[in-house]
């Protein structure tokens, strides 16, 4: 496929900016600065860059928590994500959400839920919002390997084909479900892919370490569902890079397979592509990357300077309605 | 039923008893009479006999502090009924009445302060609560005729009914009372902890005795007579001083200071003297009273007496003496009861000079009389020095020659 | 007019539906079928399969769905047959749409009701003869709403669907064909607010669902022997409208609840505490409890009619809240 040079740029710059932030959000946990756990994404950045670059206006996204960052792609300030990741005032849900949800409603996010699973059915309710409006959007759904075998992943996909809901289901396969690796808790090898024939969606599988190679995966389905056929079923395979939390030491996988991973980094990956084809030289993409890091340390900076939420925060999202 | 067995009072002045021992186990089956529990008051260990028959359920524990009338625990009828008792339900079916009055009377508690009440909870409702509170009704005067004898809202109505049947009495008009606050001085500080202290660390105890002063007038009266030969208007305070100190030198364990182990007797007699000041009591000494003449004495007393008067006693004018003395018969009062001024161990008060009928031989005769009033620390003295001292207070008061002797 | 709870709740439906086209409606066997019990009868052929929709049996996707379509704009009515089932959606119902809006943010509105039918129905057996309100009554961020005549039924639905808040809807299946009076035309009743279904006295009876009708035959009952009854049926159990049970219990003095679920943790044990914390000064005795003997509901009717309590059972109560002894 031949790409604009805008648009392999636009690509890079989301895939920078989420492992940007991811790399910042491990940084400052070590620091102390985020409560509770975090669970880094680093490795799982093209899944998000690829699939999202075939979005539109009005489409909808239930995202995921890996890699958390990705609301940064769909146009979600940093100020915001930083300041719902440290619990304060600033955050979307002045810091009582949390790390899990990080979104922003007004650039088509819809939440999502750490229960994991619960809230995939959520993304079939945005995409009835498209059918009864009649415009060709789509409701883009992430989740992992481990999710995929949850109940309410199954009920969603399958009311999504009988309505013929237009969902683009994202199994994003990091391979481990916690320490649980998919080979041994999905009975088949696409933990996407070989499910969506049982509800007779189209599916496509991805190299997940390839933003391009997602891409266009990705756009042959969403140009289906946008069609009006339909949901169907992403499957991209990557690698959890990191530990499901900070502190996870791994032992239940083997290093050298995680050595070999690295190999294939998507940020290294799409580097070299740009290098290659003469896209960008390393000077420009230094730019970009000190451009975006400078961004998350402001942002990091704002988070910190914002207060912490008062005991009257608690009552004020809790009901729209005044009661 | 069942019936209370309660704290019975053995002895007058008894309000609460110690448990010692139940001589009988929880649950045994008593009889009226049987001795089933020895309880302690503050002179005996006395055995405690049952009241009724029935089977015992114990409420108040060995060791346990028990006001006079308050339940110690009770005697069942039927097997049915201790079980109740032992599950909580423990108040008898009707309480007998004596018992409560009795313990009525012994705790008369502020309604608010009434859940506890001679060691019986008192069962209530909150509104039945509230209400007695808001009519100031203590709780013990409420009969429970709830669940489990529970006062309920009724109870404290019924009350109020009863009341208000009760002869009516008019309103008393409360006058507006304005308070002013005003907070204590220097002196009069001093002055209230040393009476306070006094009477909290003494054993106090005062005597008095009339006393016929027709002589000791008139001897003062030729005195008077002989002003411009004296160079003094002697007073009769001087003469009552002067035998006082007379006393004093035959009697010299009440010239002493005592600090609740040792008692100091002193050889010299410094007699400290009572004078009413606006500001407050103060008590200058005369020091060495014992070896003065009448006229020093006098001078030296109306010398004490104006400076404390003018606010100018100097330090030490109020300190060291060994006996006080205090004259209140310039008022109408006959006598009092004075307080001793630590750490000596007596005062002596003279009051006011009454004509009286008064039979002399046996004849009715008018005569002056005063009385003469002693306190003294009865951990110092018994009555036996008392009366010698007073004896010859009354010789010598009696025989006014012998003062100036 | 006269009509049954379940027309008055068609009506309301209807009348919703006809007024908003942003409100659409979906669960099992609600389309063609009009619903098991017959309330949404008549609908699909009206308003048309793209608003009333059947799904599978899926109800963690009923919820799921409902949720990202209230949050994208729709206002849904999302159906889950019977009560029981809202245990199958639980996690979807307590932790995404209670907590949702909280999570999220002031951006996240949630105007959606979820209807269900609940309670005891003649042999119906343990898994579909649940009553529901006290399992959500502690899920913070939910409204629960159980109304007990057509009446109420109809002007809190239409104030549930007009809600931008997700409310659970509790109807009682014995209800459905009860009757009652409804005026003509629109009106909502407010959420959150209690009616006294009969005044009295003596001891307020705070009487949920199917309960409040025996209540008020208890209290017909106790009126003959000189009990005045004052029955309050909350219609909104969150939020609870505690002032008019406060006005009642300050003229009374006596309180019992009647309700139809296990007594253990139930409804009467969160008035009970509420009301011995801030009321304790105006009480005149322990509160009542009226309720379900903690078993799961048993198939045998003779025995589920032990189980429940009838006006006999309440009747008892409020006999013991006024007994001198």
């Amino acid at each position: 496929m031949q790409y604009t040079e805008k648009f392999l740029t636009d690509v890079y710059r989301d895939l920078l900016s989420v492992r940007l932030f991811e790399e910042k959000q491990v940084e400052i946990y070590a620091l102390g600065k985020v409560p509770g756990h975090i669970h880094s994404g680093i490795g799982e950045e093209a899944t998000y860059a690829g699939v999202l670059a075939t979005r539109k206006e009005g489409d909808y996204f239930k995202i995921s928590h890996r890699p958390v960052g990705a609301g940064c792609i769909l146009g979600m300030p940093f100020e915001t994500m930083f300041g719902e990741l440290m619990g304060r005032v600033s955050g979307n849900a002045n810091g009582l959400g949390g790390v899990l949800h990080m979104v922003s409603r007004e650039h088509g996010m819809v939440g999502f839920s750490g229960t994991l699973g619960c809230d995939i059915a959520v993304a079939d309710g945005a995409a009835l919002s498209i059918q009864m409006a009649g415009t060709d959007n789509v409701s883009y759904v992430f989740y992992g390997d481990g999710t995929s075998s949850r109940g309410p992943v199954h009920e969603a996909m399958n009311l999504a084909a009988i309505w013929k809901l237009p969902v683009l289901f994202v199994c994003n396969n990091n391979q481990f479900a916690i320490s649980t690796s998919a080979g041994y808790g999905v009975p088949v090898p696409h933990p996407g892919a070989d499910r969506a024939a049982a509800y007779g969606m189209p599916t496509r599988i991805v190299d997940g370490t390839d933003a391009l190679s997602v891409y266009e995966g990705a756009k042959e389905l969403v140009d289906g569902i946008r069609a009006g056929n339909g949901p169907a079923v992403l499957d991209s395979t990557c690698y959890r890079m990191r530990g499901h939390f900070e502190g996870d030491q791994m032992k239940y996988r083997d290093a050298a397979v995680t050595e070999e991973w690295k190999k294939k980094d998507c940020i290294v990956r799409m580097e070299t592509l740009l290098r290659e084809q003469g896209v960008m030289t390393e000077e420009q993409m230094q730019a970009i990357r000190a451009e975006i890091s400078a961004k998350i340390d402001a942002a990091v900076a704002t988070a910190e300077a914002s207060p912490e939420p008062t005991p009257e925060d608690l009552y004020r999202n809790l009901y729209a309605e005044q009661r | 039923m069942s019936f209370e067995l309660v704290m019975p009072r053995a002895g007058l002045t008894m309000v609460e008893g110690t448990i010692s021992t139940w001589t009988v186990p929880e649950g045994t089956a008593v009889k009226k009479g049987d001795a089933i529990m020895e309880f302690e008051n503050e002179k005996n260990t006395i055995e405690f006999a049952c009241t009724h028959d029935g089977i015992l359920h114990i409420t108040a524990q060995e060791g346990d502090v028990v006001a006079v009338g308050a339940p110690i625990g009770y005697v069942a009828e039927s097997q049915e009924e201790y079980a109740a008792l032992c599950g909580g339900q423990s108040v008898p079916a009707a309480a007998p009445e004596p018992a409560a009055a009795t313990q009525a009377a012994a705790a008369p508690v502020a309604a608010e302060k009434a859940p506890e009440s001679g060691g019986k909870r008192v069962r209530i409702t909150g509104l039945a609560r509230k209400m007695a509170h808001q009519n100031q009704i203590p709780l013990t005067e409420l009969k429970g005729t709830g669940p489990n004898g529970r006062i309920i809202a009724q109870d404290v109505k019924d009350y109020l009914a009863a009341k208000a049947e009760a002869p009516a009495v008019a309103p008393v008009q409360q006058p507006v009372d304005d308070v002013k606050k005003i907070p204590l001085s220097g002196i009069r500080k001093a002055i209230a902890r040393n009476m306070y202290t006094s009477l909290q660390e003494m054993a106090q105890c005062t005597a008095a005795v009339e006393v016929d002063v027709t002589d000791l007038l008139a001897y003062r009266q030729k005195l008077v007579g002989q002003q411009e030969f004296l160079g003094c208007k002697v007073t009769v305070n001087d003469l009552l001083c002067m035998a006082t100190v007379k006393m004093l030198k035959k009697h010299p364990t009440a010239n002493a200071t005592f600090d609740g182990s040792m008692l100091s007797v002193h050889s010299s007699v410094n007699l400290s003297v009572a004078v009413a000041a606006e500001a407050g009591l103060m008590v200058p000494v005369v020091k060495g009273a014992d070896h003065m003449g009448l006229v020093e004495l006098h001078q030296a007393m109306k010398d004490l007496a104006d400076r404390a008067r003018d606010k100018q006693l100097r330090d030490g004018d109020q300190s060291n003496g060994t006996f006080t003395v205090s004259n209140v018969g310039m008022f109408p009062i006959d006598w009092s009861t004075p307080i001793i001024n630590p750490p000596q161990v007596a005062i002596l008060g003279f009051g006011r000079s009454v004509k009286k009928m008064v039979v002399v031989g046996d004849e009715p005769k008018i005569r002056s009389m005063m009385h003469m009033f002693l306190t003294f620390d009865h951990r110092v003295f018994d009555g036996l020095e008392v009366g010698r001292i007073l004896e010859d207070m009354k010789t010598l008061v009696e025989n006014p020659e012998l003062i100036t002797l | 007019m006269q009509m049954t709870y379940m027309q008055a709740i068609s009506a309301a439906l209807q009348e919703e539906m006809r007024r908003d086209d942003k409100i659409l409606m979906f669960g099992e066997d609600i389309a063609e079928f009009g619903n098991i019990f017959g309330v949404t009868r008549g609908m699909l052929e009206e308003f048309g399969p793209k608003r009333v929709r059947n799904t599978s049996i899926s109800e963690t996707a009923i919820i799921g769905t409902a949720l990202g379509a209230a949050v994208t704009g729709l206002r849904p009515v999302a159906e889950l047959m019977y009560a029981d089932f809202t245990m199958v959606a639980f996690s979807e119902i307590f932790h995404c749409v209670s907590k949702w809006r909280f999570m999220h943010g002031a951006d996240y509105r949630l105007p959606l009701v979820i209807r269900c039918a609940m309670g005891s129905s003649f042999g119906a057996g343990a898994e579909h003869s649940n009553c529901v309100e006290s399992l959500f009554m502690h899920a913070p961020g939910l409204t629960v709403i159980s109304p007990t005549t057509p009446y109420d039924a109809k002007g809190l639905l239409k104030s549930a669907i007009r809600s931008d808040d997700p409310i659970l809807f509790c109807e009682h299946k014995q209800l459905y064909q009860t009757k009652g009076e409804v005026p003509e035309g629109d009106y909502t009743i407010p959420i959150g607010v209690a009616d006294v279904k009969r005044p009295g006295t003596d001891v307020t009876v705070i009487a949920v669902g199917l309960m409040v009708r025996r209540a008020l035959e208890a209290a017909e009952t106790l009126a003959k022997e000189g009990i005045s009854v004052e029955v309050i049926d909350p219609r909104t159990l969150v939020p609870f409208d505690k002032e008019t049970v406060f006005q009642s219990l300050r003229k009374t003095h006596h309180v019992v609840v009647a309700e139809e679920s296990n007594k253990t943790a139930g409804i009467g044990a969160e008035l009970a505490a509420m009301l011995q914390e801030e009321m304790y000064d105006e009480l005149d005795g322990p509160i009542g409890r009226v309720a379900a003997l903690d078993v799961p509901m048993p198939y045998n009717i003779s025995l589920e009619k032990y189980v429940i309590p009838d006006a006999g059972r309440i009747a008892e109560a409020v006999r013991a809240q006024v007994a001198r002894y």
